[in-house]
């Protein structure tokens, strides 16, 4: 696996908060405005086209790619406080640009590119889960650049600092909780995979495994965090399709230094098996290709959203017999629903389990989507 | 005389597209297409499905000829590239959002309405519901590339089999969008998960024809054609077994189409088992039938390309004399006065991998059984002889790599059998041509897929070591001069 499977798996939330193209659901009251429906009408002539052998050059590709329609950067991870306390987070960044060129009235709402983030932390302890979305324009206070790395909204921001290359700062406040983190890349991107599935229709790479330290600022208190973190970016076109499929992803970063992504299509009609495929990153950061016949993944539970009205999965055994690896996967918090603009379930998981005959343990970050009812019904 | 070359531009061979499923490999599959390579081959030995008469094995030996439809070979051309016989496939708007307009050199003359858009691989068709599809024809693995151009018949050599064919047609259904269309890629959608298993090579450029039409055989009853989910007959072993596509040219002079001489009888029906991954009534596969005869005309009357290189005459007409004298009494002779043997070779004197005519003879009961009492059985015998048929060798130095299964690069080595790398890989180009060695060109490795870096290497080594491709026997050439092999190679540039 693969580039396809990392990438459109980064790229469901980015779908997520363009399906909302088609509904024009998105409410005022939680809006500054409304940018989507102009998706619609976006102009995809232009831009460049996703071809393949693009020659990846690394610190310029973690920044935006301005020629291509559409970046998305998604950060999550997993942080232990000094006193023990547990927290997840996700931080996403979408830029969707309308038109190649620059809008040509002077308008800030006539600016051709909409920013959209979200920033979600799991407070374990406490059992909350705080969530947070913004959309932004060029020049309405949200940007990107290509190199060094930053894109911003308001406050939100990544950033890649100057004198260090191999680090990403992340920065995000909302009403409840402030997020500060330093992010430092421990294992180097995987890229070009033998995709198996032929050309994405994205460009993309993903950071397995980042070195996680900072602070989370909740009322009044201010808590020391270390944990560890991933990153996924793709860049390309902005696609509208929705379709029958729907695609889950598991990030699973385990305490022996290795790492686990599983990319889930999944019909939503049910009239077929999902189907599973994935990357195992060895300590040393060589990758191996997981195909559908050499994992299995059963749901072993669900659970009944707070509204009551969907079921998620929320209990899974993963088995790699060729790896020897059987891992039981649990959401940390039940409730790890996000009620966006687009609902879905994006949550930290405890992993446990055995491989090669040794326990083995550790944490990941599990999407899972289009299982609540479609709002066009 | 069908000489049907097309364009000749572009850089690469490849097909690039937006998303997986339109890859090179996919087309095919995607589309649905599987072949006709039949029956035969492969088999696990179970005990369902046990015919009442065991099959005829055919004597090695020569080959009787049997009597053809006639049909015309214009017509042929026509219904080949426009006809969508495979009736399943990608709905036209999900095919719109996921591929690149197709380069030139992969477009085809005499394609009409949507097909003559589509590249080569792909026809339209348009469903009784009015839903609009892309299908893949034949020549998703009939139509290959030599030297940038494409050349209908030429067997292509280059496709990528190692795919899970079930991510890309899953994937696919991102961009269906309506519940019509949804009706259609589900179809498409199962029938390729579940024949993808045994359509999964080790190796790109050999295919696994053989492989799915069993499987395909293998989930349908054969009194209707009715499509069961579950298998009605123990499938084969899902590893393919490798073959290399014959050009379809061979078929002017053959008595028999395939390597072991299994399809016998009408030749035009038994081609059309190739639609069987879609064909699911005897309604449906009587109207391909009806037709085919013009499709089989077609490729009966297919002319090898020219040699698009200069030749040396003299040293040509000296390996005239070598070839008559080693070779003619199986290969035939060549010119206005052709003759062409027909001549099966047992496994022992040829020497080449026993498997796929193995298996044919042994292992193939129960699915000739089912190819007896089907439609397709109804004027058509499935016959296999223990050995490979001597092919005619007619446009030969375009349909490297050679034997049944690929295994060698050049047909110097062929004719060499102690120089013949164990492992070797090639660039996949068509424009990678050896025009000293006939082949091409190719790098010798030191190791097997088991050696490989990287699975992307491993599947572009060809390791002779495993089951099905070995890259021995056929010693014919051994004997002769440095010279008189000089001379062989020349004079097989004229055929
Ligand atoms: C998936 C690839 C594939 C497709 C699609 C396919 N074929 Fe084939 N075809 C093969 C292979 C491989 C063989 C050789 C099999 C053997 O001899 O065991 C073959 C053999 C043949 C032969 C016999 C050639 C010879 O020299 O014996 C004919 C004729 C033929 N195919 C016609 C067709 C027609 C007509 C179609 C479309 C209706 C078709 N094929 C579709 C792969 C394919
Ligand atoms: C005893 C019969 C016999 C003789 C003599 C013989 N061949 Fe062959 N040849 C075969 C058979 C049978 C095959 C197919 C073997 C297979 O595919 O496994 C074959 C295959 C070939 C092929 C490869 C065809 C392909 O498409 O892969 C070439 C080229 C060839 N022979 C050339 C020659 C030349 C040149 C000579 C004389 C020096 C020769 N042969 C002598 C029986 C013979």
């Amino acid at each position: 696996m693969n580039k396809v499977l990392i990438s459109l798996s980064v790229v469901v939330i980015a779908l997520g908060s363009v399906m909302i193209l088609r509904y024009q659901q998105i409410s005022p009251a939680t809006q500054p405005f409304n940018p989507l429906p102009q998706l619609l009408k976006s102009e995809a002539n232009g831009f460049n086209a996703v071809k393949p052998g693009w020659q990846y050059v690394f610190p310029d590709d973690y920044g935006a790619h301005p020629n291509f329609q559409m970046d998305a950067w998604y950060f999550s991870g997993y942080l232990t406080s000094t006193q023990n306390q547990l927290f997840g987070f996700q931080m996403t960044f979408f830029r969707f640009a309308l038109a190649p060129e620059k809008a040509a009235s002077d308008s800030v709402w006539a600016s051709n590119e909409i920013y959209r983030a979200h920033v979600a932390i799991t407070d374990v302890g406490r059992k909350q889960f705080h969530v947070s979305e913004r959309f932004g324009r060029a020049k309405l206070g949200a940007g990107a650049s290509q190199s060094p790395l930053q894109v911003w909204l308001d406050d939100w921001e990544i950033r890649m600092p100057d004198e260090n290359q191999s680090r990403f700062q992340i920065r995000a406040t909302t009403k409840e909780i402030n997020l500060i983190l330093d992010l430092e890349i421990v294992k180097e991107e995987v890229t070009n995979v033998d995709t198996g599935a032929g050309m994405p229709p994205f460009h993309g790479y993903w950071l397995p495994r980042l070195r996680a330290s900072g602070r989370i600022e909740l009322g009044s208190d201010t808590i020391t965090v270390n944990g560890i973190a991933t990153l996924s970016q793709v860049w390309g076109g902005l696609s509208l399709y929705r379709g029958q499929i729907a695609l889950n992803r598991f990030v699973l970063q385990l305490d022996d230094k290795r790492e686990i992504l599983i990319f889930q299509l999944r019909r939503r009609d049910g009239s077929a098996d999902p189907i599973n495929t994935g990357l195992l990153i060895a300590p040393d950061g060589a990758v191996r290709r997981l195909s559908r016949q050499e994992l299995t993944l059963s749901v072993l539970e669900h659970w009944q959203s707070s509204k009551g009205d969907v079921r998620y999965p929320a209990r899974w055994r993963l088995q790699i017999p060729e790896e020897d690896i059987q891992l039981d996967i649990v959401p940390m918090l039940r409730n790890q629903e996000l009620n966006l603009s687009v609902r879905y379930w994006n949550g930290l998981v405890k992993v446990t389990g055995i491989s090669a005959g040794q326990v083995v343990s550790g944490a990941g970050q599990v999407e899972l989507t289009a299982y609540a009812p479609d709002p066009s019904l | 005389m069908h000489r049907t070359h097309l364009f000749n531009e572009g850089t690469s061979d490849a097909k690039p597209m937006k998303f997986g499923i339109l890859t090179p490999a996919l087309p095919l599959i995607l589309a649905g297409l599987l072949t006709s390579a039949v029956l035969l081959l492969v088999a696990c030995g179970g005990e369902q499905g046990k015919p009442a008469s065991p099959p005829t094995i055919a004597p090695v030996g020569v080959v009787p000829a049997d009597v053809q439809r006639p049909g015309d070979p214009r017509k042929g051309y026509q219904l080949l590239v426009n006809t969508p016989y495979v009736t399943c496939g990608i709905p036209y708007s999900a095919y719109r959002q996921t591929a690149e307009p197709p380069a030139p050199r992969l477009l085809l003359p005499g394609r009409e309405g949507r097909n003559a858009e589509l590249p080569y691989w792909l026809t339209a068709r348009t469903t009784d519901a009015g839903v609009e599809l892309v299908t893949s024809n034949c020549l998703s693995c009939h139509a290959g590339f030599f030297n940038g151009e494409l050349i209908v018949g030429l067997g292509n050599e280059s496709i990528d089999w190692t795919i899970d064919l079930v991510l890309a047609a899953e994937g696919m259904g991102m961009y269906i969008d309506n519940d019509e269309d949804a009706v259609e890629w589900r179809k498409w959608a199962d029938r390729t998960a579940s024949i993808s298993p045994y359509t999964m090579t080790d190796t790109i450029g050999v295919n696994p024809a053989n492989n799915l039409t069993l499987a395909l055989i293998a989930h349908r009853d054969p009194k209707t054609l009715a499509w069961s989910e579950k298998f009605l007959l123990q499938p084969p072993p899902e590893k393919p077994l490798p073959v290399s596509v014959p050009p379809w040219w061979r078929m002017k002079k053959k008595h028999a189409m395939f390597y072991s001489t299994e399809g016998r009888g009408d030749h035009a029906r038994i081609m059309m088992t190739a639609t069987l991954l879609c064909t699911d009534t005897i309604a449906e596969a009587r109207k391909i039938d009806a037709y085919a005869p013009h499709i089989r005309a077609f490729i009966a009357t297919l002319e090898p390309p020219e040699y698009p290189f200069v030749i040396d005459r003299k040293l040509s007409n000296t390996g005239r004399e070598v070839f008559e004298k080693n070779c003619s009494g199986c290969h035939g002779t060549y010119g206005v006065d052709w003759t062409y043997p027909n001549l099966v070779i047992s496994l022992d004197e040829i020497g080449t991998d026993p498997e796929l005519a193995r298996r044919a003879v042994e292992d193939a009961d129960r699915f000739i059984h089912w190819y007896e009492q089907s439609f397709y059985g109804e004027n058509t015998r499935i016959e296999p002889a223990p050995g490979y048929i001597a092919p005619p060798l007619d446009g030969i130095w375009a349909t490297a790599p050679y034997l049944h299964n690929g295994s060698v690069p050049t047909i110097d080595l062929l004719l060499d059998s102690t120089r013949r790398p164990a492992y070797w890989t090639r660039s996949f180009d068509s424009r990678d041509y050896n025009k000293q060695e006939l082949g091409w060109r190719y790098t010798a490795l030191k190791y097997g897929k088991a050696g490989a870096a990287s699975s992307v290497e491993k599947k572009q080594i060809y390791d002779s070591s495993l089951i099905g491709y070995s890259n021995q026997g056929h010693t014919f050439g051994d004997a002769l001069t440095d010279n008189e092999r000089a001379a062989v190679l020349e004079y097989l540039k004229s055929l």
